[in-house]
């Protein structure tokens, strides 16, 4: 075979190849745009495909390149042997390459900060696709006039904990600062940020949610954290939450999430339907239902544990600085369990037959160090009977997070407690000659 | 500020960050070697500490692993230390074979052992090369070395994070399933085809990435991959693949070893004295990366393969597909953490466990395959390195390629270590 015969048929076997891979591309790229651009929008699917768009596209851009260099090199002619000696050139195709660096990561970077899809660069032009409750509540406990009474901490199992049924059963000020993951950790500097504000008063009491397995947790933290939030955590996860939002400046996830709320404010011209939160902090959803789905999936997901795990070092820190900063404030401390579904709860003996005795290390370690705070107390509401819940859709969102009618019977059941532990705080900040959190809550004491 | 000196800061800075102690382990045996270099009758002592250091951290817990009473005495293998040990004992060797004079150019030295760009895995080169080029370093970066080092940096990128990473997602899938302990001859091929190419993938991207930074540094480091799947004989593969360290045990082990056996064993019988230095020199190759059997096995499979082709090569011109497929057996040795591993992947290879359409099918996923099609077609275009890439010289295809670079880096997110940092 003469040189020009091999050359056609290399040319044939590649375009053979290339008329191959495009029909596989083509096979996967159609399902693709169909589930992005389909009308009614999936939230999963959407992001997924959108991810496997980026990631193939890019694959086949660089392939592309490479068809072009190997094409080039057929036709050697255009490949200049002398460019070397060229400096203009050279410089020029270094501009080239930096105009082409930052055509594609402006748009992307921009997309991404404009739309800030989880919350991280502060921008408030659109909502968020997720941790909606890290920006609001710190953005809005500060525009609070006076510190209120009783502040609820926790995780997303406490957002519908409402205060206006704390001031309707008690007659006190209430506020909601319960976050999406929230850990013993995030509440300590939460409490920091509290004492920043107004008139630099902890609350009288903090109602504090906590859930074992949800003890310290940093990764979730430096995540999401919100910038006021920097100072107050270690210098090292501080360092973590900043290179966070470097990375997720170009990020695949974060561009994919920042073009879903894109077409979503497009379409709809509103955000996602998830939590929405009112004034006080009280958390709603509108729309999931309690099938029996949700539920299973949650039963599922729970992992089959036989050991005793050991109380988190992390989590004994944190809660050591809460205690410390409570008394130097004369705050009462209340912790809670709030009870999961009676299905999960089955489901975590079922699963595990030490998780009566020994599987909740917080619980246990807090009983044991009752005795030395005469400001603190621990309700145990582990079982739905405790609170006199109901176990139905009006009760439960889903398998963990209970709708405000349990919680309002959760807070019935806890007022006694709360009420003792205003009374001990009132107590407690006469004698550290500290003024009440609230102008009228030494008349609202009284009035107890 | 010369630039050596900030070259080496940014070196020993960033090699600080795996650990401070490890750093000054780095310095000070960089250093051992540059003081005992000057006396010749001291350098193989210097190449006795460089060989005690690599065999302490790196087969110390191969030792302890037949030992579970003793694993507390684990130790931390040191980021690189494989590496900058053949570059320590490549210089000790060229100064005492008189290919090189001894340097006292303490900065220098200590610059080139821990050169930020090839710390983690290479390219292993020489002191007469990178030392004499960092001693060296221009003030201002030229812009053929800036525009190189730009498409280096695109190429690698888009290698590692577009492709290898995405096609190792898929291997970490295939391989923690247990699949491939009973799979069938479609399984195992295919699993051993997809490793080929993720591997070829990662290696070569670190290594671009590497030449990349090398430039902007000022620094011309030694290409490691030459579209290696393009190779027609296990020598021109071995000339194509880790070309560096290819090269490092060519000249230190193999030209040595042939000569001793030459002389011992004398010119009538040179080819034994060939088989020989092809399998003892692929056995440290394959031990190089691991003192594990796979790895064993795997230098010795490539030695036989050399011999094999040097016996029938010179007149038998063999088709380049049954060199992939022996060089694919390798990789199944390769990626294999123990001998039943690879009994059994070797096994469904060779079609003991029949064909295995059903559980190919049910693994199988249109997405890996066409990514894997793309793969392979970058692979064996024989255009596929950053050299390659930079011959094109176009300011449009320059300006893609920054494109190139940022898609890549939208990647960042998901990255997985490179695999040949473990070595």
């Amino acid at each position: 075979m003469n040189s020009a015969t091999t050359i056609r048929i290399k040319l044939v076997i590649l375009a053979t190849l290339i008329g191959f891979i495009g029909y596989c591309s083509a096979q996967l790229l159609i399902p693709e745009l169909e589930v992005i651009f389909t009308p009614a929008l999936n939230i999963t699917y959407f992001l997924e495909s959108m991810r496997r768009l980026i990631t193939f596209g890019s694959i086949l851009f660089f392939a592309a390149l490479v068809m072009v260099a190997t094409l080039v090199q057929l036709r050697r002619h255009m490949i200049e042997q002398e460019a070397e000696t060229q400096i203009s050139r050279q410089r020029r195709m270094v501009i080239a390459w930096g105009i082409g660096v930052l055509l594609v990561a402006v748009p992307i970077i921009s997309l991404t900060v404009y739309i800030d899809p989880r919350g991280l660069y502060e921008s408030k032009h659109l909502g968020t696709y997720s941790n909606p409750s890290r920006r609001f509540k710190t953005w809005n406990y500060p525009l609070l006039e006076h510190t209120p009474q009783i502040v609820i901490f926790g995780s997303s199992r406490a957002f519908s904990v409402s205060p206006e049924h704390i001031r309707q059963v008690l007659g006190v000020s209430a506020f909601n600062v319960a976050i999406e993951s929230g850990k013993l950790n995030d509440f300590v500097v939460q409490a920091r940020l509290i004492l920043e504000d107004a008139d630099h008063r902890l609350p009288e009491v903090l109602m504090i949610e906590v859930t074992d397995g949800f003890i310290d947790n940093f990764t979730y933290t430096q995540m999401v954290a919100p910038l006021r939030w920097l100072r107050y955590l270690p210098t090292d996860q501080a360092v973590h939450a900043l290179q966070e939002r470097l990375n997720a400046l170009i990020n695949r996830q974060s561009f994919a999430e920042a073009l879903m709320m894109a077409r979503l404010y497009l379409q709809t011209g509103r955000g996602l339907n998830g939590w929405q939160f009112k004034a006080d902090g009280e958390g709603f959803i509108d729309w999931t239902p309690n099938d029996g789905l949700v539920l299973q999936a949650a039963r599922d997901a729970i992992p089959i544990r036989i050991e005793c795990p050991q109380m988190n070092p992390g989590g004994i820190v944190a809660f050591n600085a809460l205690a410390e900063l409570a008394a130097q404030q004369g705050s009462s401390i209340v912790f809670y369990i709030p009870p999961p579904h009676p299905i999960i709860y089955a489901a975590n003996i079922d699963n595990n037959e030490n998780f009566e005795r020994c599987a909740m290390p917080f619980r246990d370690f807090v009983s044991a160090n009752l005795p030395k705070y005469d400001n603190m107390f621990l309700l145990d509401f582990r079982k739905l009977e405790s609170i006199g819940g109901v176990d139905t859709a009006l009760g439960y969102y889903d398998g963990v997070h209970m709708t405000s009618y349990n919680n309002n019977l959760l807070i019935d059941a806890a007022a006694d407690t709360l009420r003792e532990a205003l009374r001990i705080s009132v107590e407690k900040r006469q004698q550290l000659g500290l003024s009440a959190t609230d102008p009228a809550a030494e008349s609202a004491a009284q009035t107890r | 500020m010369p630039s050596c000196c900030f070259s080496g800061l940014a070196s020993y800075g960033f090699y600080a960050l795996s650990g401070w102690t490890l750093a000054l382990l780095l310095l000070a045996l960089s250093l051992v070697t540059l003081l005992l270099a000057q006396r010749r009758s001291l350098i193989w002592l210097a190449v006795l500490a460089n060989l005690g250091v690599l065999i302490f951290f790196k087969y110390w817990d191969f030792g302890l692993s037949a030992i579970p009473s003793l694993n507390a005495l684990r130790l931390v293998i040191p980021l690189g230390v494989s590496f900058y040990v053949f570059k320590h004992i490549g210089y000790l060797l060229d100064v005492r074979n008189g290919r090189t004079t001894a340097t006292r150019d303490a900065l220098a030295f200590v610059t080139f052992s821990a050169f930020l760009p090839q710390i983690s895995a290479g390219p292993i080169s020489s002191f007469q090369d990178t030392g004499t080029q960092l001693a060296n370093l221009p003030t201002n970066l030229a812009a053929d070395q800036a525009r190189r080092g730009a498409i280096h940096l695109s190429v690698g990128l888009a290698k590692k994070l577009l492709i290898a990473d995405t096609l190792g997602i898929s291997l970490t899938a295939i391989t923690g399933s247990g699949e491939l302990a009973h799979g069938g001859l479609l399984l195992s091929w295919f699993t051993v085809v997809l490793f080929a190419l993720q591997l070829y993938f990662d290696f070569s991207g670190y290594s671009d990435i590497a030449l990349g930074l090398g430039y902007l540094f000022g620094v011309r480091l030694p290409p490691n991959f030459n579209n290696p799947y393009l190779a027609r004989t296990p020598s021109e593969f071995w000339q194509r693949w880790h070309i560096s360290l290819s090269q490092w045990v060519r000249s230190y082990l193999f030209m040595p070893l042939s000569r001793f056996l030459l002389r011992r064993l004398g010119m009538a019988r040179s080819r034994l004295a060939q088989y020989i230095s092809n399998f003892v020199t692929m056995a440290v190759m394959g031990l190089w990366h691991g003192a594990t059997a796979p790895f064993l096995l795997w230098g010795l499979w490539h030695g036989l393969l050399l011999n094999i082709y040097a016996t029938i090569g010179i007149t038998v011109r063999v088709p380049r597909v049954l060199l992939l497929v022996g060089v694919l057996i390798g990789w199944a040795l390769f990626m294999s953490p123990d001998l039943a591993f690879a009994g059994a992947l070797l096994g469904g290879m060779a079609g003991v466990n029949g064909i295995g359409t059903a559980v190919f099918l049910r693994l199988f996923d249109p997405f890996l395959l066409t990514v894997m099609l793309l793969a392979a077609f970058i692979a064996f275009s024989g255009f596929s390195e950053g050299e390659d890439i930079q011959a094109v010289r176009f300011p449009l295809y320059a300006f893609l390629l920054g494109c190139l670079l940022i898609l890549s880096l939208l990647h960042l997110g998901d990255v997985k270590p490179f695999a040949y940092v473990q070595f």
